[in-house]
């Protein structure tokens, strides 16, 4: 069955089956990673590589004709295009404000564990949602059910697009804040939610 | 059942289950931006698709170009659609 191959047909499957490994990584990093900017890193290195290897088991297996002339034409503009779609999608997501996930230090962590806010550990910095009802402004951490005590008042919206349910909010932050952000201002993604306490 | 063949096969195959956990991601990704990066993901997929399919139809220089051209359209899509959502007026 696999016995009479020849010395290129041999080398194009290897390049292809690489190809095809690469390709299951990127997949399986896309759905496991916990962050926007992750996966966007998954997509955009694991998957061209796949594409690479792939393109070129091809032009191997066909040899010096205008088809490979052809493959290496589409080979060349995948592996360009791709990284920079991914850094565009990947700009505009940080300029609209999106938060970064992050790991707090185990300084912080403890902290957070004494003061009951263990909700803190596993939010994105930066989710915060705007309760009406405490008065115009009033900036507070909900995050199942735990509502932290008020971070900050709002100073002024910024001109970031609605997507969805998020907005763009410059928030003055209060000093009792854990020292994280000592009053300075800060461009931060809040979440327009009237409806419940509970956010997300 | 050749060599050449049965890794045709195992590369359909593994592109198949990318493009479906692809799906997944567009179904549930929590914001926009992570449907917008599956689709370009399904994009680049498609156009390995297209070319593998020439291969095992016999004609691959007519699927070729086709993929060119469904390349260009989907990178020129995404690009636009990533410039929208970031917040610029095209």
């Amino acid at each position: 069955m696999i016995c009479d191959v020849s010395l290129r047909e041999l080398f194009a499957c290897l390049f292809m089956l690489a190809g095809a490994i690469f390709f299951i990584g990127s997949a399986v990093g896309m759905m496991r990673l916990p962050d926007f900017y992750c996966r966007v890193h998954a997509s955009g290195n694991s998957e061209t590589l796949g594409c690479v290897l792939s393109f070129i088991g091809l032009i191997i297996l066909e040899g010096p004709t205008l088809t490979a002339a052809k493959i290496g034409f589409v080979f060349l503009f995948v592996f360009l295009a791709n990284p920079i779609g991914s850094h565009i999608l990947c700009k505009a997501a940080y300029k609209t404000g999106h938060p970064v996930w992050t790991v707090l230090s185990v300084r912080e962590s403890e902290a957070a564990r004494a003061l009951n806010q263990e909700h803190i550990l596993s939010e994105p910095l930066g989710n915060l949602n705007v309760d009406p009802r405490e008065g115009e402004g009033t900036v507070k951490i909900y995050s199942g059910g735990h509502v932290s005590d008020t971070i900050g008042t709002i100073v002024d919206v910024a001109d970031a697009p609605v997507i969805g349910d998020h907005i763009g909010a410059h928030v003055v932050a209060h000093k009792s804040f854990k020292g994280k952000h000592k009053n300075h201002k800060k461009h931060i993604h809040t979440k327009r939610n009237h409806k419940s306490k509970e956010g997300k | 059942m050749s060599l050449v063949n049965i890794t045709f096969i195992i590369l359909m195959v593994s592109i198949l289950a990318c493009i479906v956990m692809m799906l997944q991601r567009l179904f549930h990704g929590p914001t926009a931006f992570d449907r917008m990066n599956g689709l370009g993901v399904i994009g680049a997929d498609t156009i390995l698709m297209l070319v593998l399919f020439g291969y095992v139809d016999g004609r691959p220089d007519m699927y070729v170009d086709i993929g060119i051209s469904y390349g260009m359209l989907g990178f020129i899509g995404s690009v636009i659609i990533a410039k929208y959502l970031g917040g610029n007026k095209l």
